[in-house]
């Protein structure tokens, strides 16, 4: 059984790097992209089941990127897990895109469990 | 006979038949001897009588008085004048005379006795008159004085005595000036004229002297005394003294001097309301005269939907109360309303019966306006202390203007009020109209914006206020092609109240303008009071102005905020996310401690930059809550669960009793129970048990979080869910920023419920808080 591929949206190179080691740990193949530009590059090319999306992007927003991979029947399987340091639970449940969220700074068990319920 | 004795017998015989009086003739045994025609008159007798003796024309006792006359005559003594009474055959009484003669022969011899009687009746009576007129005069308590024709008293009463003080031997033949004040001697004169004139003097009011000096109101009634020829000899006088009489007609002429000179109307009217009396101020009042309001029924001054007044008013009257002060409306000849106030009182007769009403209406029209100028003044103060208030609380200038606008045009009874802006267009001309009142919007617009005219260049150069009673006559008025004045259509604007309205910074921001279609409609107060709100709408703009300026200034805060947040928090994240992989793969030992130790401050630095984060958020108002049904006993078993773990070292005893859920936000009631617990742990490190308690009581969920630690005195328990705030401020040791309370407040608030403490200083604190439960609609 190959491993689950999961698409991280993290422009901070730090936590990029701590969630990657984290679920490489967990036996997923991470890939982190710093921009949404390059994000976008890639997930036509090869969707993941699981992407990790941080809100406040250097290009962009990572709500929209969510709508936009929900709207996108492509993509649209995909399972989203947001992730912000300022927004709430609150206001991703009134962006009208259903996904799960995690607050940061974040606790490393209940961050893996919320992943592996995709797994 | 000689023919000589014969003839003188024949003179005696005609003599005896032609006299007046009656002369009975009897011999000396009183046998009737000749009777003449007078007593045959007077008597009745006949000449049969003649040889009948004269007891028999007499009463006895009147004979015996005859007999005793007869005797004394022929003792030699005369009997002359003696008056008595005969009766006549009729049975008349007589008031006679009587003079008795002797009868002799040619030897002297005496035969018989002549009686003549003389009939005085008339003489008497007029006698008896005179006594009875005597004793009227003498007990007349009227001054009844006589006087010649040159002005000597003749004769003076006991009332004159009484009036005037001199005694009648005092005054007898003295001159009546003495009676007669200086200053009204003329009067003398006036009165004698007219009594030789024949007249009579009747009531001639006037003032004479007493003998003190004393000056006596008297009633004069002067008669001429004639003589029997007729001719006038003398003056009668009466005098009454009318001291009293005079003070009455004073005090009625007084009265009445009152009634008519009274500027209150006063009315009389029978109890049927029949106007019986009507004086001058009624005239005045209602615009009926006299002539036409008496007689009348006096519903002609009561208005239709009042006259069940007069029924009332009469009724009381009847029974005989008074009614003071009733405050009513009646109308004039004309139909104006008046405003009165009515006083009305019974008429009672001298036996005390009520005949009628009298009524005395005060027109308080005046007073009325005067009440009602008051009001509309206390109106005007009301609409400037409301619009002074709504203005200073307004910061959208659209609302402020508007709100000026409309109250200006009302406090000045303008016909359209309007705000223009002192803006000037490319052109240089025209003022941007912002808001009107009294007039739609299209009035203007179809005339374009109002231009930089003279008449508005005074008013947008802030030079001033213009108030114009026709702004037509206006030296600076239709100077400005094309129109010279208004446009055709334009609304009818005669008065004119222009008043700028000038910011602090002393900028004309605009006019405002008023008009109306009469002539000198807006006076001095009207500027007063357009100046004065001017002045506060420029300080509300003013105000305005700031405030957007600080709305910009708060938004770039809450930006800076939330950015400061976000990037205090992305390296807290790495450094939390870190922290956490190397306490997974840490042996136990020293390593291992310290590893936890940075996790829980990374944990602390977390809730802080959240709560900062949060309170900029209540701040503005955008706290966010997704309200979903919650088990909120549920939740705090959890968190109970979470501290046992995390903050080992109390004993968190949790009861819980009944149905817990309610409608809430499971982030933010979290939040709430964790810094409530978490404040229990921190303030009270030393209390063993940490209690907590949620019960369903009355509608509510009511969530208690008691510690045993040194409690909160009772003054900082009012300030300790203020913002900022922290009990024993001086304790240093204990970290946090004063923030937590504040936002758990606002939570439960924004819940629909209620926080508060319970304390005794020393041992320890419960602090609770109250929900709604959540309405099961099944």
């Amino acid at each position: 059984m190959s491993k689950k591929l999961v698409y991280v949206l993290e422009d901070d190179a730090d936590i990029s790097e701590v969630v990657s080691y984290i679920l490489s740990e967990e036996g997923y193949e991470v890939n982190g992209f710093p921009t949404v530009a390059a994000f976008n590059q890639m997930i036509l090319q090869r969707l993941p089941d699981i992407v990790i999306l941080d809100i406040m992007l250097p290009d962009g927003n990572g709500l929209d990127i969510c709508r936009q991979l929900r709207m996108d029947e492509r993509t649209s399987v995909v399972n989203i897990i947001m992730m912000s340091a300022n927004t709430t639970k609150n206001e991703i449940m009134g962006s009208g895109c259903g996904a799960e969220f995690i607050a940061k700074p974040f606790n490393i068990d209940h961050f893996v469990a919320r992943v592996n319920q995709y797994a | 006979m000689d023919l000589t004795s014969q003839n003188q017998l024949f003179t005696f015989k005609s003599i005896f038949e032609s006299l007046e009086d009656a002369v009975i003739c009897h011999d000396i045994d009183f046998k009737i001897t000749d009777i003449n025609p007078a007593a045959e008159r007077l008597f009745g007798f006949t000449r049969e009588q003649i040889g009948k003796t004269v007891s028999g024309t007499m009463e006895n006792t009147i004979f015996e008085e005859y007999e005793h006359l007869v005797d004394t005559v022929r003792s030699g003594a005369k009997i002359n004048d003696f008056r008595t009474v005969r009766r006549s055959v009729t049975g008349e009484d007589l008031h006679v005379s009587i003079n008795i003669s002797p009868i002799t022969d040619a030897e002297q011899k005496l035969i018989g006795f002549s009686q003549m009687i003389c009939d005085i009746s008339d003489e008497y009576a007029a006698e008896e008159q005179q006594a009875t007129l005597a004793a009227i005069i003498e007990g007349s308590e009227d001054a009844i004085v006589s006087k010649t024709l040159e002005g000597f008293i003749t004769s003076w009463n006991k009332g004159a005595q009484g009036i005037f003080g001199y005694a009648a031997p005092e005054v007898m033949g003295k001159h009546i000036t003495i009676l007669i004040p200086q200053d009204r001697i003329h009067e003398e004169d006036y009165i004698i004229n007219k009594v030789r004139a024949g007249q009579r003097i009747e009531h001639y009011k006037t003032v004479r002297l007493a003998k003190d000096g004393t000056e006596i109101p008297i009633s004069l009634t002067v008669s001429p005394i004639r003589n029997r020829q007729g001719r006038i000899i003398g003056v009668s006088k009466i005098a009454r003294n009318i001291t009293s009489q005079k003070l009455a007609d004073e005090k009625q002429a007084a009265l009445a001097a009152i009634v008519e000179s009274s500027d209150d109307a006063i009315v009389g009217k029978t109890l049927t309301g029949i106007i019986t009396t009507w004086n001058k101020g009624a005239e005045n009042i209602f615009g009926y005269s006299e002539n036409e309001a008496v007689g009348q029924h006096i519903s002609i001054l009561i208005p239709p939907d009042r006259l069940d007044e007069e029924e009332r008013i009469i009724n009381s009257i009847k029974s005989g109360i008074k009614i003071d002060h009733f405050q009513t409306i009646r109308i004039s000849k004309e139909n104006r309303e008046i405003h009165v106030s009515l006083t009305v009182s019974p008429i009672k007769n001298s036996d005390g019966i009520i005949i009628g009403a009298s009524k005395v209406a005060r027109d308080i029209t005046a007073q009325r306006e005067a009440e009602n100028a008051l009001k509309s003044n206390s109106q005007k103060l009301m609409i400037l202390n409301s619009i002074g208030k709504s203005i200073s609380e307004q910061l959208d200038v659209d609302v402020i203007l508007q709100k000026v606008t409309d109250a200006t045009t009302e406090l000045t009874g303008a016909a359209f009020g309007a705000f223009f802006y002192n803006k000037i267009n490319k052109e240089g001309e025209s003022y941007m109209l912002y808001t009107l009142s009294g007039a739609p919007r299209e009035e203007f617009e179809k005339f374009g914006m109002p231009r930089n005219t003279a008449v508005f260049h005074t008013t947008f150069s802030g030079e001033g206020v213009v108030r114009v009673d026709d702004i037509r006559k206006d030296e600076r008025y239709g100077k400005m092609p094309p129109h010279f004045g208004m446009p055709d259509g334009h609304l009818p604007v005669v008065s004119y109240l222009a008043v700028p309205v000038i910011s602090s910074t002393g900028t004309v921001i605009g006019g405002l303008f008023f008009g109306h279609p009469e002539p000198g409609i807006f006076v001095q107060d009207h500027e007063d009071l357009v100046v004065g709100v001017a002045s506060q709408a420029a300080i509300a703009l003013d105000n305005s102005k700031l405030f957007e300026e600080v709305k910009t200034l708060s938004l770039k805060k809450d930006e800076f905020i939330a950015l400061a947040s976000h990037e205090l928090k992305t390296p807290l994240t790495s450094m939390s996310g870190f922290l956490q992989v190397l306490q997974k793969t840490a042996s136990d030992g020293l390593n291992k401690v310290f590893l936890d130790k940075a996790i829980k401050q990374v944990d602390k630095l977390n809730i802080l930059i959240n709560d900062l984060f949060d309170i900029s958020k209540v701040q503005a108002g955008k706290l966010q809550f997704n309200f979903e049904q919650l088990d909120l006993g549920a939740l705090i078993g959890d968190i109970c669960e979470t501290f046992e773990q995390t903050v080992p070292g109390h004993n968190y005893v949790y009861v819980r009793e009944g149905d817990l859920v309610l409608l809430g936000d499971k982030m933010r009631m979290e939040q709430v129970i964790t810094n409530l617990i978490g404040n229990a742990v921190k303030y009270a490190p030393h209390s063993r048990d940490i209690n907590i308690t949620a019960v369903n009581h009355d509608h509510e969920i009511i969530i208690s979080v008691i510690d045993y630690g040194a409690g909160i005195p009772a003054a900082e328990q009012v300030h300790i869910f203020s913002q900022f705030y922290r009990v024993r401020e001086k304790d240093r040791n204990i970290s946090g920023l004063g923030l937590g309370l504040y936002i758990t407040k606002e939570i439960i608030e924004r819940h629909g419920g209620r926080i508060w403490v319970e304390s005794e200083p020393g041992k320890g604190a419960a602090f609770k808080f109250a929900v709604p439960l959540m309405q099961h609609t099944h």
